[in-house]
């Protein structure tokens, strides 16, 4: 059985660049245990090792992928006319305060 | 005023009057818009397929009217730059986008409570809820105010609120229909689907957002869906009815309402087997671990840097605005599955989780493709296992709200397509059922659903 505790649950949070205040985070813990309990009831399945198995993609009427031909496609310009701002092949952001402090 | 800007003024005070009754299912609504949209529709020359036709939109598709949020604080007030492909074909089409639809933040949930904008309720019984994650878009059409919806499946969620409030509720073939637009949730799974009174409604619409689109990698290379004229009977079908999907704890009522569609099934003459699915219930441990899996990826580009909400602290710099921004933009279930999707993919768990979760999805994707190889043409069961629980009744554990997905994510996992119609009531609350049908078999399945549409009385309390 998978057990699951607060620091683990911590560590995956800063992983996940995810504040979590002290007080959610044992009921986090607990929630994130249970399913993680829910879930193993898929111990007994044979892994592929990642692998995807070519039978989930199998179908008789599937149409074969698209090709891969570069269209030439002139980004930049597709991005200045979507973004709000944009400049010299650059997203323009509020400024960033404290960047400098990393 | 020409008939379609009548029309659209009609689904206007529709709309409206939904929003003053509680039901909470629209998000964002301008009359103005709309009545805009119908002047042009009137005043072009052709006499498009979907004219006039008021649609919603789920809040997690792109429109330029309107703004896209996700039912999220991370994008309260964002505005996409974009339109979906789905939405341009809608309009495309001559339909109306008549207003943004409420949902689960980011699609994530089966009750349309994990929403900043409030629950959506259900559009007969307010104290239960209207399922989810389209929640919104599927109560607007049973509550008659709009004439079709868009919604989006992860993990069926437009059959399952459709079960619960009574309406059709179709999920497109993995591939039929563009995600560009559909804001990422679980990229292997994602699929714009539909919610209409009616399977020809219903069918008009996907065929109209369907087919081949530069935008998106994973849209298959097909020209858009064209469907015939429904058959007069079932004739010439079989039926296969999984096992699986009647186990001993099934909902008394949602049972005879499936034994009765059954037998109607019968009548119309398709001959009827039982079967099996062999891998089911490895379906929502497998769902929960891939599609947050792949949710954690996705929605790791919500870092306040470029668009959406932003939470600078003072000190800290940009790591320290990441976390805050995510830590106060996301909800409750959103979180979770963040940390569920960021752990089950790190190192020392990938084999253990993510990498069974995947030959598991293989595994039930082997026993749909089984039965089809042997004959069956298409499934038949329950949509969900009960009828619509109350509000609340299952925001306290995660687990139990996961399982009212158990008849639906096979499907998605597997990539079929599948479509939910109502059977009737027991004790007064909708039943729907479903059937899935082979890859990109839209054809077979939507003749099938007008049929058993036209031998059922879903008004009648059966159960």
């Amino acid at each position: 059985m998978t057990r699951v505790t607060r620091e683990e649950i911590e560590r995956i949070a800063q992983l996940a660049r995810l504040d979590v205040d002290s007080r959610t985070m044992a009921e986090l813990t607990t929630q994130i245990a249970q399913i993680l309990r829910y879930v193993s009831q898929l111990d007994g399945v044979e892994s592929t090792g990642g692998e995807i198995s070519p039978s989930w993609i199998e179908a008789p009427t599937i149409p074969p992928p698209r090709g891969g031909d570069i269209t030439g496609i002139d980004l930049p310009p597709q991005l200045a006319a979507m973004a709000p701002a944009f400049r010299d092949g650059f997203f323009l952001v509020p400024r960033l305060e404290g960047l400098d402090e990393e | 005023m020409t008939g379609i800007e009548a029309r659209a003024r009609e689904a206007a005070d529709r709309i409206a009057a939904s929003d003053a009754t509680g039901l909470n299912a629209v998000v964002a609504f301008d009359r103005s818009v709309l009545m805009r949209q119908a002047s042009d529709v009137a005043s072009g020359a052709a006499s498009p397929p979907l004219a006039g036709l008021a649609v919603g939109v789920k809040d997690n598709i792109c429109t330029l009217d309107y703004p896209t949020t996700c039912a999220s604080r991370i994008l309260q007030d964002y505005r996409s730059p974009y339109e979906a492909t789905a939405v341009t074909r809608l309009r495309q089409a001559g339909a109306l986008i008549a207003c943004k639809t409420n949902l689960d933040e980011f699609a994530m949930g089966s009750s349309t409570e994990y929403s900043i904008f409030g629950r959506t309720r259900h559009p007969e019984a307010p104290e239960r809820v209207a399922g989810g994650s389209s929640g919104g878009s599927v109560a607007l059409v049973a509550a008659g105010a709009a004439d079709a919806a868009l919604g989006s499946e992860t993990g069926g969620s437009v059959r399952q609120p459709a079960a619960f409030c009574g309406v059709v509720g179709l999920k497109p073939t993995y591939g039929r229909v563009s995600r560009y637009g559909l804001i990422a949730f679980g990229s292997s799974l994602d699929q714009i689907g539909v919610a209409a009174r009616t399977v020809e409604v219903a069918g008009r619409v996907v065929s109209a957002i369907s087919g081949r689109d530069p935008n998106d990698a994973t849209c298959a290379d097909l020209p858009p869906l064209m469907l015939s004229d429904p058959p007069a009977d079932l004739r010439g079908f079989t039926i296969g009815i999984p096992r699986e999907y009647f186990p001993d704890d099934l909902d008394r009522g949602v049972r005879t309402a499936c034994a009765r569609a059954v037998d109607r099934i019968r009548d119309a003459g398709a001959a009827v087997r039982e079967v099996s699915l062999p891998h089911t219930p490895l379906a929502i441990p497998a769902y929960y671990v891939i599609a947050p899996a792949e949710a954690s990826s996705n929605l790791a580009r919500y870092d306040g840097v470029r668009y959406g909400l932003r939470v600078a602290p003072e000190r800290g710099g940009v790591h320290a605005m990441y976390r805050a921004t995510r830590g106060t933009g996301f909800g409750p279930e959103v979180r979770r599955r963040i940390i569920i999707g960021t752990y089950v993919l790190s190192a020392g768990y990938y084999q253990a989780f993510y990498a069974k979760a995947i030959a598991a999805r293989s595994l039930i994707a082997g026993d749909f493709q089984q039965l089809f190889r042997d004959g069956i043409d298409l499934l038949f069961g329950p949509t969900t296992p009960t009828t619509a629980f109350k509000a609340g009744a299952k925001t306290a554990d995660p687990v139990a709200m996961y399982l009212s997905d158990a008849f639906v994510c096979p499907t998605n996992l597997a990539g079929l397509p599948a479509v939910s119609v109502p059977l009737g009531r027991a004790a007064g609350l909708p039943v729907g059922g479903q059937l899935i049908a082979p890859l990109f078999d839209e054809a077979k399945l939507l003749a099938a659903a007008s049929v058993l549409e036209r031998c059922l009385e879903p008004q009648q309390d059966i159960a």
